[in-house]
């Protein structure tokens, strides 16, 4: 059996960045339909939920309790030889909380605000290729319960994530090289005593490349995780994450939930929109590259993509100059500070665990205005005359 | 490549990183099709072992 559909736009992927473009592209007039090859939206999880205050406004939101698993007062950095930064309101002047979202919940609703827009939301449709039509249209061939669907668009947003399938059939490549992939695991772990505190661990030893997170989700709950460059060791990040399981404190500790996946730690790609699409949240790689966190960008980029989308179809144009005005939409959104990240992480990741001692070391002399990543790496820049060299960049 | 897929999450890290784009996850499960050239990025990408040359 086959079933064949239009819309004005077609959306791949209801995570945060497809759910949003959905919903803002409905809302401005589209006709949208947004597919997805899972059966529920919201799992598996593949991130560490953690989100800053200003998302709920960016989604133009009041914020649900549900969404909201517990609130995080200050961040914790544990350098390899053991020094532990407390970055809270003690030296930070303007410290704001941060949020470890429930994404079962957060994401579902989400996709219900999508559809409560207009969206028409089909779960269990999975895209399997795509094509360009002699009219001007795009084709999206997916399965959906088994039963081939075909489905024609005058726009097509691909928020099909990391690995997108979409964007190679419309002449975007979007393979990740090895040195610019995080591979990460969490386990979402009870027994195990939190402070509101966001931890991050690092190490060549801990996390090459990366870092071990534990996110507090309350009820002595926590999503404990890493992420590691895999070019930069032969072991796997499972192995690391149960290696530092073994530590006294997580002995105790018991595994509920084990999530895998990987997280771009790139520039954004360099174009994310060609004629009839546009790439949005981990696609498009707009991600931190930092700290890996992606879905405060990924609602950005959704928001933008949908708009843009919706108002190129009102305008009767679906071709890449029209479609433009959405890259430099999240590229004065957030495009400097991505690019800023990306440098800052280049540096991470080539300094030893000694001089990552050193930043520590660097850190705990100074108090800051406020808890952003470019106070750190002025305050790094600026203490430490041995790191200087390497972080002038962040100084201006 | 092998599969170990009693490993495998079907979390796409390896579908992200493949050059040849050979790897297609499905909601239940991983498929390499014949352009597979067994450079092995996949393997050492995969956050679980999942893969194997």
């Amino acid at each position: 059996m086959s079933e064949h559909h239009t819309c004005d736009v077609l959306v791949v992927g209801l995570g945060p960045a497809g759910s949003t473009a959905a919903r803002f592209a409905a809302r401005n007039g589209a006709d949208v339909i947004a597919i997805d090859k899972r059966a529920e939206i919201g799992t598996p999880i593949q991130c560490a939920e953690g989100v800053s205050q200003s998302i709920f406004s960016q989604l133009e939101l009041e914020p649900d309790t549900r969404w909201i698993s517990h609130n995080v007062s200050y961040v914790k950095l544990v350098s390899p030889g053991g020094r532990v930064v407390d970055l809270n309101d003690e030296r930070v002047a303007k410290i704001k909380y941060g949020y470890v979202l429930d994404r079962k919940v957060f994401d579902k609703d989400l996709a219900t605000f999508a559809a409560k827009e207009g969206a028409n939301v089909l779960l269990k449709t999975r895209f399997v290729s795509g094509e360009r039509l002699g009219n001007g249209l795009v084709r999206a061939h997916a399965r959906n319960f088994g039963d081939d669907v075909t489905i024609d668009a005058k726009i097509i947003i691909a928020a099909d994530g990391v690995a997108s399938r979409v964007g190679p059939y419309f002449g975007i490549r979007t393979f990740v090289p090895l040195k610019h992939m995080e591979s990460c695991v969490q386990y979402e772990m009870t027994n195990l005593e939190c402070e509101d505190a966001i931890e991050m661990y690092f190490g060549k030893e801990v996390a090459p490349g990366g870092y071990v997170w534990i996110f507090p989700k309350g009820e002595r709950t926590a999503n404990v995780g890493i992420g590691i460059i895999p070019s930069l060791t032969d072991k796997n990040a499972r192995y690391y994450l149960d290696k530092f399981l073994q530590t006294p404190r997580l002995r105790n500790a018991r595994v509920v939930e084990i999530n895998a996946g990987g997280v771009p730690v790139s520039r954004p790609l360099k174009e994310t929109y060609g004629d009839n699409i546009i790439l949005a949240g981990d696609a498009a790689r707009v991600v931190n590259p930092l700290t890996g966190g992606g879905i405060s960008t990924a609602v950005v980029s959704g928001k933008h993509a949908g708009t843009v989308a919706a108002q190129a179809v009102a305008a009767g144009r679906h071709d890449k100059d029209a479609l433009a005005r959405y890259q430099r939409l999240w590229q004065d959104a957030f495009g400097h500070r991505l690019e800023m990240f990306f440098k800052a992480q280049q540096v991470l990741v080539s300094m030893s665990d000694e001089e990552l001692d050193d930043a520590a070391d660097a850190l705990l002399k100074c108090n800051f205005e406020t808890l952003s990543e470019f106070e750190l790496l002025k305050a790094v820049a600026k203490t430490n005359i041995k790191l200087l060299g390497k972080f002038k960049t962040f100084i201006h | 490549m092998n599969v170990k897929k009693e490993l495998c999450m079907l979390c796409q890290t390896c579908a992200a990183v493949c050059p040849t784009q050979c790897i297609e996850v499905t909601e239940m499960d991983i498929i390499l099709s014949d352009d597979c050239n067994d450079c092995g990025i996949c393997a050492r990408a995969c956050p679980m072992g999942a893969l194997h040359e």
